[in-house]
């Protein structure tokens, strides 16, 4: 059989160890590729940078462990940053596994030499999940946040934490990212951002991505975290590479194979045409 | 029962043993890659009844327990206990007699939900129209009269429109334009040529969109077995370093 029928009829198992080979090579053998960073991205950056002292931030969330390559590194490096601000934040899971894997992420990046001194309850605090629809929550929040949030993840009253000192209504808040892999932005945008102008930015994962850029246009958000590239380009921003890099390096190796195999898959195919016709 | 509770009590060793079942998890699931086979199968009934039953666990502990039963049964509000009933009435949708006590309740979920849906809709949409209205003519920053600030609530100067933010404005404009065409059903296409070939350069814009929204997806399931692989190099065999 000629090589570029064989190309054709490739086996797609074969393809799909081709591609796990090729995506563990970063992870083994780790290196820099060159990043840029997007407006969007950098857009995310400012807005954290304006943050006032006193002001707390709120990094929201439904994510799970499935999609933890694109959602986790967006969230350490948001955390990452919040902490370097000396910024309390507040996590606010709207689905269970992300109370605990954002609380996971806080208390890694809290033991690390640069952010020691770093507690929970000083610096950060755990909303928990709240079991309500997500619009009934946010209404509610955003004209009494104790009342509303009433306890943290393990039970303790909210007013009892230190980062929550002086927190009363949404005017309190200087930030708001959320981080999900559904659909949800609209409900944030349509019952805080809209209403009370706080600075919003969204962190999808790839699938979502083209949610995101008519609020971005229409400046509804700040800026956007494209999926696992997102939080590689913040990684740049803060000068601090990490799994985001790694891993979007994987995800590139792999975007080459792809487009490697479809041009060889047609080239295969109009050479094998070609030949077809010559013999007629 | 001694050998169990030491397992127990040891968190390392703990550790290794729930990373082996989820090595052992992600291995089985991706074996139906090669063919289905039964070990898929049966990581997948595991799956299903693991999921169930922590719903059903978040259920209980997470939502009936602290927001019903406890106030009810421990805080003396005693009012919740007709939420037991509002609930029930749901379950009247199989009666064939009595079904319309359930249309009661589906009556008030629907209209509450209608209700938020028109402020999510008009909060979300309204700004797009409004930003949608671009300016096609490059100009320099200036600040609105005093008057068009009150009436528009905003301070903030114009900024500067350069050439080039300009040509960006009339490319929004243009691909807009010919993709809300293409969803015009008003006009016969067949006797307006012009009209039908400018639909189709939306139907084409439309395309290249759909083509860049499927590369993004793509992306998010590598994404996924980019996850897979680190927990497999990183956390069970050890082999990947931080």
């Amino acid at each position: 059989m000629p090589f570029f029928e064989r190309i054709q009829k490739l086996d797609r198992r074969v393809m799909y160890v081709l591609l796990a080979l090729v995506m563990m090579i970063p992870m083994l053998r780790p290196f820099q590729m060159p990043t840029v960073v997007t407006a969007q991205v950098q857009g995310v950056y400012d807005a954290v940078e304006a943050i006032e002292p006193d002001q707390i931030a709120i990094l929201s969330g439904d994510w799970g462990a499935g999609t933890i390559a694109e959602s986790m590194p967006q969230t350490e490096a948001l955390m990452r940053h919040l902490f370097r601000r000396d910024i309390r934040f507040a996590i606010l899971p709207f689905a269970p596994q992300t109370a605990t894997l954002m609380q996971q992420t806080a208390e890694r990046l809290a033991k690390e030499p640069e952010f020691k001194g770093k507690a929970y309850g000083k610096d950060w605090v755990n909303w928990g999940w709240k079991a309500v629809p997500m619009f009934a929550f946010l209404k509610s929040m955003a004209k009494n946040v104790p009342g509303t949030v009433v306890q943290d993840y393990q039970g303790k009253p909210i007013e009892s934490f230190a980062a929550m000192s002086g927190v009363k209504t949404i005017r309190d808040i200087g930030f708001v990212a959320h981080i999900t892999p559904i659909g949800n932005l609209s409900i944030w945008i349509a019952f805080i951002q809209s209403v009370y102008r706080t600075p919003l930015a969204y962190a999808p994962t790839a699938v979502m991505v083209a949610q995101g850029y008519d609020p971005l246009d229409a400046k509804q958000i700040v800026g956007m975290l494209p999926g696992l590239v997102g939080g590689a380009q913040y990684e740049v921003l803060l000068k601090q590479p990490g799994n985001g890099l790694r891993w979007s390096n994987s995800l590139s190796f792999a975007d080459l194979l792809m487009v490697g195999l479809i041009a060889l898959a047609n080239i295969g195919y109009f050479a094998s045409k070609r030949e077809g016709s010559r013999k007629g | 029962m001694s050998s169990i509770t030491a397992i127990l009590g040891d968190p390392v060793l703990m550790n290794r043993i729930i990373i082996w079942v989820g090595a052992i998890g992600t291995l089985a699931v991706y074996s139906f890659l090669y063919r289905e086979n039964v070990v898929y199968r049966l990581v997948e009934h595991f799956y299903l009844g693991l999921a169930v039953g922590y719903g059903m666990f978040l259920v209980v502990t997470q939502i009936l327990l602290p927001k019903w039963w406890v106030p009810m049964w421990d805080k003396g509000m005693w009012w919740w206990a007709f939420a037991l009933v509002v609930g029930s009435m749901f379950y009247f949708i199989y009666s064939k007699k009595h079904n319309w006590i359930s249309r009661l309740v589906f009556g008030m979920i629907m209209g509450l939900t209608a209700g938020s849906l028109f402020q999510d809709f008009a909060g979300t949409n309204f700004p797009k129209i409004a930003a949608s209205l671009k300016a096609l003519i490059p100009h320099a920053a200036y600040e609105l009269p005093l008057t068009a600030q009150k009436a528009l609530g905003t301070a903030t100067p114009y900024r500067e429109l350069t050439w080039a933010g300009a040509i960006n404005n009339l490319i929004f404009i243009f691909v807009l334009v010919t993709v809300m065409s293409y969803f015009f059903f008003s006009f016969d296409y067949a006797k307006h040529r012009k009209m039908s070939q400018f639909a189709q350069v939306g139907r084409w814009m439309l395309m290249f969109a759909l083509g860049a929204m499927f590369g993004a997806t793509v992306m998010a399931r590598m994404s996924l077995l980019i996850g897979r692989l680190w927990f497999l190099l990183h956390d069970w065999l050890r082999i990947a370093q931080m």
